[in-house]
């Protein structure tokens, strides 16, 4: 069984074709990266698995379960968690606030109900708080819980965003450039964040254009050109790929042989 | 429980002073007091749409009149009990706040504030026109209040009895803005991608928000019509609406205490600078944009900024 499989995805807006007929299978427990030169539809893939559009054509299966076309917030209860390109997190809350809200989806009160049940909302509210302040704590932002997020340096911001869409153990994890911005001490914490991530249990995916962190961290690669699939294998295998090399690496990673 | 206490001895305190201080005053003073209550219920709800979700809701005054009208035709032309016109008024407010909330799904800033707008001004010109069932410009007269333990003859025991809803209210809205609901809508308000990408029902809380708001608010149409028991269309114009904004955002958007602030400066301070005649709605005007240029925030979140750094300097010379 496959944690999430791409068959024949095709998305066009207009007479621009972003995808054309990718297909895909990540594997439970892996850590897959997508990568390709800016404008070959990475993004529009995320945002395709993750429900914002549908695919014009071809279908998406998150554990054998056709997904396609179901709305975000559906998707996300499925156990899938994303992060962004450009950090998005509520800006006007604290840290703790943000990653109690990632929680949200845990809690079963209704609006209505919740006026009335002081006991179960109350135990809801605790849970709430207990969750993300031990989520905090495991990833290192406890400190800094009640600080409000615009307050905070970029490095603990992508932290928090990924901390906030762990809150619901989401078995795949969509991660949408994760390493942009950060510099090299702050990029190589974050890459053993997203290892101790992918060793407890969370499959990721993630599209990323440093190449340090995909050659280091990912154990399967695809690489898209202009919507559609060029290659595809591990780090070793595609820095060999002549295809690859030619479209988006370059002749500086060819690696030489001793 | 002692913490239940900490917070209920004051509040009964207040209520009770609050009560003295209207049984001693003339009934100018009592009428502002009892528009406090209304205004302060209405803005409570708007809080829900505007402050929280983000929403920019121009209709208040037509949910307002909505409200009271329906309370009005219920009770005095059609004689129902009026607590079951009560029920029937939670039904209203669903169903407003359904109507509006679906078109704020698609619309956003402007185009949701217009058609909001365009909801109140409906409104109104059916209450100017279908005169058989509202008195049309003429107004409604006689409006039944509800019975609450005794009979309610005079004003004061309405005033009584708005004050409990306005307590109520207040309650329920501290309650739901200061839990997951509230950060929900807030997290709406600040990025709607990644609420949805946290699994929340985007649809289904603006719709709850929208709803919330429009009970709130017809309730304070039926504390309005209680009170002074005859209505006319004229009382319900936009300009009240864009008063209820204003009290959100001198309060401060999204907290509750910040919404008691601003219902109260916005109800209280043109009253008191009626003095300057004709010139009060300028004065008022000059100091509600001042407040904007100074404290965009409003005045809550600057209180509260006040007073940790005052706790923070008295712990430090504790130490």
């Amino acid at each position: 069984m496959a944690m999430l499989r791409l068959q024949n995805v095709t998305k066009r807006f207009g007479g621009l074709t972003a995808v054309d007929g990718l297909s895909l299978e990540v594997v439970p427990g892996t850590i897959h990266a997508l990568i390709g030169p800016n404008g070959s539809g990475k993004t529009t893939t995320t945002n395709m698995i993750e429900g914002v559009f549908a695919p014009t054509s071809g279908k998406i299966f998150f554990k054998d379960m056709d997904i396609t076309g179901k709305p975000t917030h559906e998707i996300a209860r499925l156990g899938i968690g994303r992060t962004f390109q450009n950090i998005k997190l509520y800006n006007t809350m604290t840290a703790l606030e943000n990653v109690m809200v990632g929680g949200h989806q845990l809690t079963k009160l209704e609006l209505f109900p919740s006026l009335f049940r002081i006991k179960a909302f109350a135990r809801e509210e605790k849970m709430l708080r207990e969750k993300a302040e031990e989520m905090l704590s495991s990833v290192g932002l406890y400190a800094i819980r009640n600080e409000l997020v615009v307050n905070l340096p970029y490095g603990n911001r992508k932290v928090l965003e990924v901390a906030r869409a762990m809150m619901t153990a989401p078995e795949l994890m969509l991660l949408d450039e994760p390493a942009a911005g950060l510099n090299p001490s702050e990029r190589a914490e974050f890459m053993a964040f997203l290892l101790k991530l992918n060793a407890s249990g969370a499959t990721l995916f993630l599209i990323e254009h440093n190449m340090d962190v995909i050659m280091n961290i990912s154990r399967e690669i695809t690489v898209i050109n202009f919507g559609a699939k060029i290659a595809e294998g591990t780090p070793r295998e595609i820095q060999h790929d002549p295809e690859v090399i030619r479209a988006y690496l370059g002749q500086r990673y060819k690696v030489v042989e001793p | 429980m002692k913490k239940i206490l900490g917070t209920a001895i004051p509040v009964a305190a207040f209520l009770a002073a609050l009560m003295l201080f209207f049984r001693a005053s003339n009934t100018y003073v009592q009428s502002i007091l009892n528009m406090l209550l209304y205004n302060i219920v209405l803005v409570l709800g708007l809080n829900f749409v505007t402050g929280l979700t983000g929403q920019m809701n121009l209709g208040t005054a037509g949910m307002l009149a909505f409200g009271a009208y329906t309370y009005g035709i219920l009770t005095t032309s059609l004689g129902w009990m009026p607590w079951i016109a009560l029920f029937a008024l939670f039904a209203v407010g669903l169903a407003i706040g359904r109507g509006l909330g679906y078109p704020s799904l698609r619309l956003k800033g402007f185009y949701l504030s217009l058609t909001t707008i365009g909801f109140s001004e409906i409104v109104r010109l059916l209450i100017a026109n279908l005169d058989a069932l509202t008195g049309g410009t003429m107004g409604f007269y006689n409006v039944i209040p509800l019975p609450f333990l005794y009979k309610i003859t005079d004003k004061n025991s309405v005033f009584y009895l708005n004050l409990f809803f306005a307590v109520i209210l207040t309650a329920v809205a501290f309650r739901l803005v200061y839990s997951k609901w509230g950060r929900a809508f807030k997290a709406i308000r600040d990025n709607v991608e990644a609420a949805e990408a946290g699994g929340i029902n985007i649809s289904k809380l603006k719709i709850q928000a929208f709803s919330l708001a429009a009970i709130y608010a017809v309730v304070a149409g039926m504390m309005y019509a209680m009170y002074n028991t005859n209505l006319n269309p004229s009382g319900f114009t936009i300009n009240y609406s864009q008063n209820y904004v204003a009290m959100l955002m001198i309060g401060g958007l999204g907290t509750v205490p910040g919404n008691l602030i601003g219902a109260s400066i916005v109800t209280i301070l043109p009253e008191l600078l009626r003095e300057f005649d004709d010139y009060y709605w300028i004065m008022f005007c000059t100091v509600c944009i001042v407040m904007a240029i100074l404290v965009p925030d409003g005045l809550w979140p600057l209180f509260r900024r006040w007073f940790l750094r005052l706790r923070a300097r008295a712990l430090k010379e504790g130490k």
